[in-house]
């Protein structure tokens, strides 16, 4: 019950922290334009962000969200794999941009959810591989340490590539 | 009509000044920037906060209960539309091979790609 009385608190300041972070955002681009060339930041990603929305409704706003705040830019997202493909504008290191998208998403589902439920997940790139590959060596850790544990929760499901 | 006297109005004009600054910055990204993906973050800035500082400056000047209303409902929308649109021209950008400027690294989602299906 309790969730309930505190829901419309939540989404005011879940609100206020967007409003502030899209005005930043704005700021940000704005200048970057304006810088001369040889000064501009610019140094574009695109991140594969392990992500905790489960329902449609979470995906679409979480995304929308993104797309909004200049700067970043949802391209696509997998459910079954459970990741947010985000282009990012200013990805100084790609884990950095990775942290941003998913502060995001927790303060989203922390404020629309009646419980927020286990927000955990990995930081590190999913293993998401072409569906041939997957058939061929499902399970094969190649890629690196962080992900086995990708590979194990991809295991069961039927994988396809999300491009 | 504007009356400098009253400081809504004054104010109301400066956002509006502001809003045509932002339209005007984003169109030199659009010129400056050199991929599609980054140019629609450069669009991002004037279909969000341009048009909306436009909006609520022309509701200070003429400010009444339905002209609140309808502004509301223009930002809203304005923001909804561009987010889904912007969306929308990047995907369908990156299904049709329009690749991102050599300087986006890493390109994580590039790495998922079936190359002998036609994308």
């Amino acid at each position: 019950m309790n969730s309930w009385l505190t829901w419309p608190v939540r989404m005011i300041g879940f609100l206020l922290w967007y409003a502030k972070e899209f005005l930043l955002a704005n700021l940000q681009v704005t200048a970057d334009i304006l810088r001369p060339s040889a000064r501009m930041r610019t140094d574009p990603a695109i991140v594969a962000v392990p992500a905790a929305s489960r329902t449609a409704s979470e995906y679409t706003l979480i995304s929308s969200l993104i797309t909004l705040t200049p700067g970043t830019l949802t391209i696509t997202y997998s459910r079954d794999h459970a990741v947010l493909y985000v282009h990012g504008m200013f990805a100084a290191s790609r884990d950095g941009l990775a942290e941003e998208i998913q502060e995001m998403e927790d303060r989203l589902l922390r404020a629309m959810r009646r419980e927020p439920g286990d927000l955990s997940r990995p930081l590190a790139r999913p293993t998401v591989r072409p569906a041939e590959d997957a058939a061929a060596g499902a399970g094969d850790a190649s890629a690196g340490t962080a992900e086995s544990e990708n590979t194990e929760n991809d295991a069961g499901r039927p994988a396809g590539g999300d491009a | 009509m504007l009356d400098l006297t009253n400081p809504a109005h004054i104010v109301g004009a400066v956002l509006i000044f502001l809003g045509l600054a932002v339209l005007l910055i984003s169109a030199i990204g659009l010129y400056r920037l050199p991929d599609l993906y980054l140019r629609a973050s450069a669009v991002g800035t004037s279909a969000g906060l341009g048009v909306a500082l436009i909006v609520i400056g022309a509701l200070l000047i003429d400010f009444s209960g339905p002209n609140l209303v309808k502004a509301i409902i223009a930002v809203l929308a304005q923001l909804l539309t561009s987010a889904v649109g912007s969306m929308a021209i990047a995907r369908s950008g990156y299904l049709h091979d329009s690749p991102p400027a050599a300087i986006t690294i890493p390109d994580e989602l590039r790495e998922t790609r079936r190359d002998d299906v036609e994308v």
